[in-house]
């Protein structure tokens, strides 16, 4: 279970989150949404623990963001994150990208691949390949740990009406607690929490 | 791990010029002055371990001392020889100016014959290099009084063979001196050097009677060229860092975007520090051997430079070398660690915005 508790958020004096107060079951699927400028993203780097919120606590399974004894590991073990773009390092090959954020044997990079279509891709560098491609690269950069924990911003933000539906089919089928930021209204549903957000508020 | 290299190709051939540039010159500035030093050092010690001069003189152009005391010197124990030098300069021929050096005959034989014979009398021996600018003269003139060419020779200290020798009896006509100095060698053991000195200086009150070691300490024109040496050294040094930590931040700002990715993967800072630990040292190592090459290769080339007489001598020596190294890998470290230490320090999601 994940529990986000009184989180506030401010850039200097630019309040951005005001309170914010839920919390989501594991392995759900939940959807925040929101205008441009409500603080989704801001939100979703604090919950994935990216951002130190102004004030508040997230819970993972009880404890507090605060408490992780090894965030490092912690992020890299449990959580999975996948951008709205990409953020492949540009000089490292498909497979290098997922390889530098685990220890998992090759066959499992490959066999994760291969499950997200992209196997013949692995030694091609980003600028290479198209970005649908892309972002199912990140998704399995983002899997490759069998995190607890997916969080998604924006990650159909950059691709077309095809490209988003399969990329939103993966995400849906993912054996873990998938929190997305989006603000395509088109792929809201099905989720088990729709969050959304107006003004650093929830409505 | 390299690969960012090639990422970023035009910052990392930036960084390699300038960190090659400022190495190769910090090399080339430090062997050159220490260089011209070690040939003035040498030529004294080639034959004295003891330097007599004009009391209260500390130049040897303008010390003036009396050539009649190599004989009751010769005669002290433990003395194996005592040689005259004046050492002068001059315009020669169509060189506006070069070394000009009086020898007792007993010195003669310092200079590798390349061929002819050592000069007599209304005769002068020239050095390999002034001979090859003078296209091998039969006679020269030196400071207006004609002298005939015996030979040719070539000598280990650099600049003497940009210079011609002489009789030091033509020489005292030349120049109006008796001996610019003496110099003493010893037949043994360096603790009766302190003897021997107080008994050279017990000869003349107007004689400053040094060890060549002491005297080569102390000579205020090796401590003007250290000083300078070392000032523009240090300049250079100081503009080559500049230079590196500007870059080097530069370029670990351009990887914000990188590192912030990195660590909301997870990766320690540890070991995103460690892997740009590594880059900057291969590439400051290399950058390093780049320099050391081009400064062999252009200390090789000065020294065969007629026009520099042989002056520009320089040996890259070991201690020099361990120096500039760790020198080096030092300022290439600081430069790329501050901002890598800084950026470790920021949340993942700021890096990753900030460096898009």
């Amino acid at each position: 279970m994940l529990e986000v508790s009184h989180i506030s958020h401010n850039y200097e004096n630019d309040m951005v989150l005001h309170d914010i107060n839920f919390s989501i079951q594991a392995k759900s699927f939940t959807v925040i949404t929101g205008e441009s400028g409500s603080g989704k993203s801001t939100l979703l780097s604090i919950i994935s623990t990216l951002l130190k919120p102004s004030k508040g606590e997230v819970y993972f399974d009880g404890v507090s963001h605060t408490k992780i004894p090894n965030i490092n590991h912690f992020r890299n073990q449990k959580i999975g994150f996948i951008f709205q773009f990409h953020y492949l390092i540009a000089h490292l090959t498909v497979y290098e990208n997922i390889a530098m954020v685990t220890k998992r044997p090759k066959q499992e990079i490959h066999f994760l691949l291969n499950q997200l279509d992209i196997h013949d891709l692995a030694h091609k560098y980003p600028d290479q390949i198209s970005g649908g491609q892309r972002q199912r690269a990140a998704i399995a950069r983002a899997m490759i740990n069998q995190p607890r924990y997916i969080f998604a911003d924006e990650p159909t933000g950059n691709l077309d009406s095809k490209n988003s539906t399969i990329v939103f089919n993966l995400l849906r089928k993912l054996d873990a607690t998938v929190i997305v930021v989006t603000h395509d209204h088109s792929h809201l549903l099905p989720s088990d929490t729709l969050i959304t957000l107006k003004d650093g508020k929830l409505c | 791990m390299f690969k960012s290299f090639f990422r970023y190709k035009y910052k990392t051939l930036l960084i390699l010029i300038s960190a090659t540039s400022a190495i190769a010159s910090i090399f080339l500035i430090t062997a050159l002055g220490n260089g011209i030093i070690n040939m003035y050092a040498n030529m004294l010690k080639t034959d004295g371990d003891i330097i007599v001069m004009q009391k209260g003189v500390a130049d040897t152009f303008f010390s003036d001392v009396n050539l009649s005391l190599l004989q009751p010197i010769s005669k002290l124990d433990n003395v194996a020889s005592a040689q005259g030098v004046i050492v002068g300069a001059g315009a020669i021929d169509v060189v506006p100016i070069a070394g000009i050096y009086g020898v007792t005959q007993n010195r003669m034989p310092n200079y590798a014959l390349q061929s002819g014979r050592y000069p007599e009398y209304k005769e002068v021996m020239i050095g390999s290099t002034i001979a090859s600018i003078l296209q091998h003269p039969k006679t020269i003139t030196l400071l207006g009084t004609d002298f005939n060419v015996s030979g040719t020779y070539k000598s280990d200290i650099g600049f003497e063979n940009g210079g011609v020798v002489i009789n030091i009896q033509d020489a005292q006509n030349i120049f109006h001196k008796s001996a610019s100095f003496l110099l003493v060698s010893l037949q043994n053991l360096q603790e009766k050097n302190n003897h021997t000195i107080s008994k050279i200086k017990k000869l003349n009150q107007n004689i400053e009677v040094k060890s060549t070691s002491d005297f080569i300490d102390n000579y205020n024109q090796f401590k003007i060229i250290r000083i300078s040496s070392g000032v523009i050294a240090s300049i250079s040094f100081f503009m080559g860092f500049l230079a590196i930590v500007s870059l080097m931040s530069m370029m670990i700002n351009d990887r914000r975007y990188e590192f912030g990715i990195k660590r909301a993967m997870g990766i320690p800072q540890s070991t995103i520090i460690f892997h740009i630990v590594i880059e900057v040292l291969a590439l400051t190592l290399f950058a390093f051997f780049v320099a050391y090459g081009i400064s062999l290769v252009l200390l090789d080339q000065l020294q065969h430079i007629e026009k520099f007489q042989g002056y520009l001598s320089g040996k890259i020596d070991s201690l020099l070398f361990i120096r500039l190294l760790i020198g080096s890998l030092l300022m290439a470290l600081i430069g790329a660690l501050i901002p890598a230490f800084i950026a470790a320090r920021v949340d993942p999601i700021i890096l990753i915005n900030r460096g898009q």
